[in-house]
């Protein structure tokens, strides 16, 4: 059983990938869905809904008082697929499409609502597996990749350009590294999981000003334990540092954070070849760059599917 | 007697022409949005009723418009724009401290545009 779970192994194990700002509604684990590499001719097929909710907001660690928005929200479509195109070399595809990306002002006006919908970016990342062992599925890998988004134009509504932290898409150009390491325990079912993000972005044109989200840098650690043939469950300690952005080379008050999130999840195998999961992220601790819109919690839903070729 | 009737007569219906000058009429607002003129095109003022704002503090933005079947399109270089059309609401939070330029494009159905933009300063 532990086996198969690392072979279609639980893609949330990786750390969130926020796309949060200073009033952003936080951004989805697009990016994170990386579980090392797939074995030659296998395809792996991960689809997952999530949602999103940022209510309060921080300055510093501390809750504020500033209550320019009543929420940020968002629901979230994300896509991935990695092939094996050999035993140690994978190419992961990654994109995703906001429903909705939602402020909510607490303004006297009659249309307090700014909404963004779309796609984010097409991530290419191809991994390596510098170790791995069939026999006991150790996997020690790593990817470089690219980010490229679908369009290069900011999102209007009703003629209106919508500010940068509803925008579904970063309109940048980026860059990848993903470090990915599998060690099973081999003792009550348990797996060790290490993953590393790196996210840097080149500059858009944001309304003829310079724009340069900050570079993120995630880290997780995840354990895997089996509660039996069917169903698992995963625990993940996860850390996310986002660099402060910049408009025209300068660093941008109230942006940038570090959070540590502490996140549980429940997998469900139907099949050698389908799982489902069920994901539940809350952050332990947030610190913010000044005085930003923080994160409530994140929800998820995926399925997994395993092809064989 | 009969000339002085005449006179008069023709006093009165010169008085009645000269008054029928044509002169611009307000439009069904409902239809076209406030403060448009049928006319010529002209982009008269882009104007703010603060042009200084408090982080989360906020401004309405008034475009003033001769024309008809006119559009507005808007952007800010940082900050948020809320609503649409001829009026609109400008706020900003701790991220977009400073002076930020807020743009507003019109056109009319001709496809004749006009540009102006105002600068607001969040502090």
């Amino acid at each position: 059983m532990l086996g198969k779970l690392i072979f279609i192994l639980i893609i949330f194990s990786s750390p969130s990938y926020i796309i949060a700002q200073c009033c952003s509604p936080g951004g989805p684990t697009v990016g994170s869905l990386s579980s090392g590499t797939v074995w030659k001719n296998n395809l792996k097929f991960t689809t997952y809904y999530q949602y999103g909710i940022s209510a309060d907001y921080r300055d510093g660690s501390s809750i504020s008082d500033f209550d320019l928005l009543n929420k940020g929200y968002y629901n979230f479509i994300g896509i991935l697929a990695s092939y094996g195109v050999t035993n140690n070399f994978t190419l992961t595809l990654e994109s995703g499409y906001y429903i909705t990306k939602t402020q909510d002002y607490n303004l006297d006006v009659s249309d307090n609502i700014l909404e963004g919908f779309g796609l984010t970016e097409l991530t290419i990342l191809p991994k390596y597996s510098i170790l791995n062992a069939i026999d006991n599925y150790f996997d020690l890998s790593f990817g470089l990749g690219i980010k490229i988004p679908f369009t290069r134009e900011q999102q209007l509504s009703n003629n209106v350009v919508l500010p940068i932290d509803v925008q579904p898409s970063s309109n940048a150009l980026g860059f990848i590294s993903d470090l990915y390491l599998n060690y099973p325990l081999n003792y009550n079912d348990l797996q060790l999981m290490l993953f590393n993000r790196i996210d840097m972005n080149t500059d858009t044109d944001f309304i003829g000003t310079k724009y340069t989200n900050g570079t993120r840098v995630a880290t997780s650690i995840n354990m895997l334990y089996g509660i039996s043939d069917k169903f698992s469950s995963l625990y993940q300690l996860k850390h996310e540092f986002r660099a402060q952005d910049k408009r025209d080379n300068k660093l941008i008050d109230a942006s940038g954070y570090n959070i540590f999130f502490i996140s549980t999840q429940i997998i469900y195998l139907f099949d050698e070849l389908i799982q489902t999961s069920l994901l539940f992220d809350y952050p332990l601790y947030e610190n913010y760059n000044g005085v930003q819109l923080s994160i409530d919690y994140k929800v998820s839903f995926a399925m997994t599917y395993n092809l064989r070729f | 007697m009969k000339n002085l009737k005449l006179n008069t007569l023709l006093i009165i219906m010169a008085l009645i022409f000269t008054s029928c000058n044509e002169k611009p009429t307000e439009v069904n607002s409902s239809i076209y949005g406030e403060n448009e003129i049928e006319g010529e095109f002209e982009f008269k003022s882009l104007d703010s009723d603060k042009f200084e704002i408090s982080v989360g503090g906020s401004t309405q933005i008034s475009a003033k418009v001769i024309g008809t079947g006119i559009s507005y399109k808007w952007n800010a270089s940082a900050g948020d724009i809320i609503g649409a059309g001829s009026k609109v609401v400008y706020t900003a939070a701790f991220c977009c401290v400073g002076n930020n330029v807020i743009k507003c494009v019109v056109s009319d159905r001709e496809g004749n545009t006009e540009t102006k933009e105002i600068v607001i300063n969040v502090r």
